[in-house]
């Protein structure tokens, strides 16, 4: 199972579907895919990863960089996942306090926090 | 006791080789259900650290995992032939690292690899995992454990039914997972640099058997039965 990465827009948000496996050996792909996005202007992503099958500290540590280049943008990364054993890992890892969590896309692209 | 030794060359791709194959022989072991995707978790960080450290500082070496199951117990040796212990801190309870730290790391940004993070998972999935100097050279074997469970208990276990224990043969959905993934894995070109061009047997390193050379890369599982 390699990693699966679809993008689409949705007003001023663009929201990044991932699929498969975030590893060590696939996570610098979800790397430069938001390096892209960020790259081209978009500073609201949305990390949809409720068909992730798993996820290690390599793709935790992507996430994190993305966060970080939005926010040097004003901008804003907000993740779906009602995942138990991946949400399992944000919270082991302390993350739930860094990146807001939401149950569907609907509830992020309505968040505002 | 029965165990599985796996040897494969500091690639990123071979992490998900042993991921694979730790839990096809997690199951093997009885190892519950729901603890399967902590076993994976555990032993990809555990030898995604050891990738990265052999790269740095022992790239012909090949990193070495030993599954072992006896009646109570499964455990997973990860033993790393890197600079012993310099990423692990003095004390061995508590977080390795906070997420304001994360946030702080530069690192990330220039596409480096999260430094503690993938400890911090172990230490928090694992209630049995210890990290200690390996006394046959350099490195760091970082070993864990998860019980299994008593005969006549089941602990909601319902992968065991994908298992033949009766003979002891993984089932052939999980040998082809596997076989796959190493396929995947040896046909996929070797990233430039990083095929260990020195893997002959005039640089084995102390008292441990070597690939033998000329191959790129490497991945060798052995399957021994001391029952």
């Amino acid at each position: 199972m390699d990693l699966s990465l679809t993008t689409r827009s949705e007003g001023d948000h663009t929201i990044v579907a991932v699929g498969g496996e975030i590893d060590v050996y696939t996570a610098p792909k979800l790397r430069e895919q938001l390096i892209d996005l960020v790259s081209a202007g978009q500073y609201h992503l949305i990390v949809n990863m409720e068909s992730v099958e798993f996820l290690d500290s390599t793709g935790l540590g992507v996430l994190v960089g993305g966060l970080k280049r939005v926010r040097a943008h004003d901008g804003s990364l907000r993740l779906v996942c009602t995942q138990e054993r991946i949400l399992k890992i944000f919270r082991i890892t302390g993350l739930t306090k860094v990146f807001p969590i939401h149950s569907s896309e609907e509830e992020a692209l309505a968040a505002t926090d | 006791m029965a165990a599985v030794e796996l040897r494969f060359s500091p690639l990123d791709e071979h992490v998900r080789t042993a991921r694979l194959i730790a839990a096809a022989v997690g199951r093997r072991s009885r190892v519950a259900g729901v603890l399967i995707d902590e076993v994976k978790l555990a032993v990809g960080e555990a030898c995604a650290r050891a990738v990265a450290l052999h790269r740095r500082a022992a790239p012909g070496e090949l990193v070495l995992v030993r599954l072992i199951g006896d009646e109570q117990t499964f455990t997973i040796e990860v033993r790393d032939y890197g600079p012993t212990g310099e990423d692990l801190p003095p004390t061995q309870d508590g977080t390795r690292l906070s997420a304001i730290q994360l946030l702080a790391d530069d690192e990330l940004l220039a596409g480096g690899q999260p430094v503690g993070l993938g400890l911090a998972i172990i230490e928090g999935l694992v209630d049995r995992v210890a990290f200690a100097p390996a006394t046959d050279g350099p490195g760091t074997v970082v070993t864990m454990s998860w019980p299994l469970p008593v005969d006549g208990i089941d602990l909601d276990n319902d992968d065991l039914d994908a298992v033949d224990l009766g003979t002891g043969n993984l089932s052939a959905v999980e040998l082809g997972a596997i076989e796959k993934a190493i396929e995947e894995a040896v046909d996929d070109p070797a990233p430039a640099g990083s095929a260990p061009a020195d893997t002959g047997p005039g640089n084995a390193g102390p008292g441990e058997p070597r690939g033998s050379g000329g191959d790129g890369e490497l991945v060798r599982a052995r399957h021994d039965d001391f029952a």
